[in-house]
C-alpha cells in the first residue's frame, strides 16, 4: 500500500527525473515501433500475397522470430555494436539509438507476422473488389489494410507492449546511463538492486499504468467490437 | 541500383550522426561509487569546469574491465587490484592512478554467532565463520568485492560448505539485504553498508586488517577511442591528482566520510599499493 502512495507522490510531485525517464522510455519504444511498422506492415502484407516455398519458409521464420528472447537480442547486438565488433565504428553502443535498434528487432517479427495473419484472414471478396477496381499496388495495400485495420492495430499494440516493458535489450544496449539511456524498466532493476524496493515498485506502477492506458486507449478507439 | 542504395545510405548517415560527440565521456565504474551517491556528488563539479558530459555505466568490476577492454568506455574506475594488474600484464594500460580508499568490513548479525569480533586477522575471521557453520552470503558476481572475498578464502585455506554459502549473483545492496534477512555474515565495502544502515539489521563486526583495505583506481586503456582521450585524461587527472580529491574528501553519507583521498607520499601507480592506515 505504501508503494501505491509512493507512486502517487512520485507522479503528483512531478519528480523531474521520473518524467525524464518516462520520456526516454516512450521515445525509444515509439521510435522502435515506428520503424517496425514501416518495415513490418509491408513485409507482412507481401508475405500474405507471396506464393512458393521461399515465401512459406520466410513466413515460418517471421513467426518463429516473434519468440526471440529480449536478452539474446541485446547480447547479439552488443557484439555487433561494441567498439570491437563489426559495427563498432558507428559508436552506437550505450546510446538511445542502440536501444531503438534492439527494440525494432524485437517488434518487427510481431508486426510482420500478425499483419500477415490479418491480411490472410480478410474475406476473399475484399481482394476481389480491390482487384476489380483496377487499383494500383499501393492503393490496394491501403484499401486492404483499412479492411484489416483492427487486426493491424492489435499487432502494433502487442509489439509496443513487448518493447515498452522489456528489460534485457534495453539494459545491455543502453547501459542504464543516467539522463541518457535510463528507462523505466532499467531504473526499476537498478532501484531493486540498490535495495530501494519502494521506489522500484512505485516506478513499476507508473510503467504498468502507461502500458495499460495505451492499451485501453487504442482498444476503445480502434478495436471495440461493432455493436 | 543507386536509387535503392541512397535511402539506405541516408539511414546509415542518420544513425552515425546520432553517435555521441567527443565531449561525451563514457566511463565504466564499479557499482559502489555510483550506488553510494559519490559520482552524483562529485561529477557535476567536473562537468561544470570542463564542459564534458560524463556518462557512467555502473557494473561489477569484472564487467567494467570487459567493457573497457573492448573499447566501449574511455575510462575505468574500479577496486580490484588483481584484475587491474591483469590489464598491465596484457599491456593495455595507458594511464593508472590510485584515487581513494576505504575498507572492506566483515558484517554480520549483532549476536555474532561465530565469535568473529575477537579475530586476529581477516583470514582468521573467515576461518571462524567456516568452523562455526554460520551462514555466509557471497556476491558471487566477479565484482571487486567478490574477488577480495575469494582471496580471503584462499588466505584462510577454508571455504564454507555449500549448505552454509549463499551466492546472490547480485550487487552489494541486494546481497546485504539477503544477508540481513538470513542473518548471515557478508563481506562488504563500508560505503554501501553505511548507506543501507537503516534498511538492514547487520552490523560491522570485523575490520582493521590491512588485507581489508579497499583501494579504488582510475585507468585509461589503449583500447579507448582516440577521439575521447582528451576528455578521459582530464577527468582522470582531476579525479586522482586535481580538485576531485577535495570533493571525494568532502563526500558524506549520514555525516560520515566513507571514501578517503589517496594519501600523499604513497605510491599511486601500482595496483598492489595500499595506504598504511585508515583515518578514524
Amino acid at each position: 500500500m505504501t508503494a501505491v502512495f509512493d507512486a502517487l507522490r512520485l507522479i503528483v510531485s512531478g519528480d523531474a527525473e521520473v518524467w525524464a525517464i518516462t520520456a526516454v522510455s516512450l521515445f525509444v519504444s515509439l521510435s522502435a515501433l515506428l520503424l517496425a511498422t514501416l518495415a513490418g506492415v509491408p513485409l507482412g502484407y507481401a508475405l500474405a500475397h507471396a506464393r512458393g516455398r521461399a515465401a512459406g519458409a520466410l513466413s515460418s521464420i517471421v513467426h518463429t522470430l516473434t519468440a526471440l528472447p529480449t536478452v539474446v537480442v541485446g547480447l547479439l547486438l552488443y557484439f555487433m555494436l561494441s567498439a570491437s565488433g563489426p559495427l563498432g565504428w558507428m559508436d552506437l553502443l550505450y546510446t538511445r539509438v542502440a536501444m531503438i535498434v534492439g527494440q525494432t528487432v524485437l517488434a518487427l517479427p510481431i508486426v510482420a507476422a500478425l499483419t500477415l495473419v490479418a491480411v490472410q484472414r480478410l474475406p476473399a471478396a475484399a481482394f476481389e473488389t480491390a482487384a476489380s477496381l483496377g487499383l494500383g499496388r499501393l492503393t490496394r495495400l491501403r484499401v486492404l489494410l483499412r479492411e484489416a485495420h483492427a487486426a493491424v492495430a492489435s499487432a502494433l499494440l502487442l509489439a509496443f507492449a513487448r518493447v515498452f516493458t522489456e528489460l534485457g535489450a534495453a539494459i545491455i544496449l543502453g547501459g542504464n546511463i543516467r539522463g541518457e539511456t535510463r528507462t523505466l524498466t532499467t531504473v526499476i532493476a537498478l532501484e531493486h538492486t540498490k535495495g530501494d524496493d519502494a521506489r522500484a515498485l512505485a516506478l513499476g506502477l507508473i510503467l504498468m499504468a502507461i502500458a495499460l492506458a495505451v492499451n485501453a486507449g487504442v482498444h476503445s478507439r480502434w478495436l471495440r467490437k461493432p455493436s | 541500383m543507386t536509387t535503392r542504395l541512397l535511402p539506405a545510405a541516408a539511414a546509415l548517415a542518420a544513425l552515425v550522426s546520432c553517435a555521441p560527440p567527443p565531449s561525451v565521456l563514457r566511463i565504466a565504474t564499479t557499482t559502489s561509487v555510483d550506488n553510494s551517491g559519490l559520482l552524483e556528488a562529485i561529477v557535476p563539479h567536473f562537468e561544470r569546469e570542463s564542459g564534458v558530459d560524463v556518462q557512467a555505466i555502473a557494473v561489477g568490476s569484472g564487467r567494467a574491465f570487459q567493457i573497457a577492454r573492448r573499447g566501449d568506455a574511455s575510462l575505468l574506475l574500479t577496486h580490484e587490484p588483481i584484475g587491474e594488474r591483469a590489464l598491465f600484464d596484457d599491456g593495455l594500460v595507458r594511464y593508472y592512478r590510485k584515487v581513494m580508499f576505504n575498507r572492506f568490513v566483515i558484517a554480520g548479525p549483532a549476536a555474532n554467532p561465530a565469535g568473529v569480533r575477537a579475530s586476529e586477522s581477516a583470514s582468521d575471521a573467515m576461518t571462524r565463520i567456516v568452523r562455526s557453520g554460520a551462514l555466509f552470503v557471497s556476491r558471487g558476481d566477479e565484482s571487486g568485492t567478490h574477488a577480495r572475498e575469494k582471496s580471503l578464502w584462499a588466505a584462510a585455506g577454508a571455504r564454507p560448505r555449500p549448505a552454509h554459502l549463499i551466492e546472490t549473483g547480485q550487487g552489494m545492496s541486494a546481497t546485504l539485504r539477503v544477508a540481513s534477512s538470513r542473518q548471515g555474515y557478508v563481506l562488504t565495502d563500508e560505503a554501501t553498508l553505511a548507506r543501507l544502515a537503516g534498511a538492514v539489521t547487520l552490523v560491522a563486526i570485523y575490520t582493521g586488517d590491512p588485507a581489508l583495505l579497499n583501494t579504488y583506481a582510475v585507468a585509461i586503456l589503449t583500447t579507448a577511442r582516440p577521439a575521447r582521450n582528451e576528455a578521459a585524461d582530464r577527468f582522470a587527472q582531476w579525479l586522482a591528482e586535481g580538485a576531485g580529491q577535495a570533493h571525494i574528501d568532502a563526500f558524506r553519507i549520514s555525516g560520515r566520510p566513507v571514501f578517503f583521498r589517496w594519501p600523499d607520499g604513497v605510491d599511486r601507480t601500482a595496483p598492489e599499493s595500499t595506504p598504511a592506515g585508515v583515518p578514524r
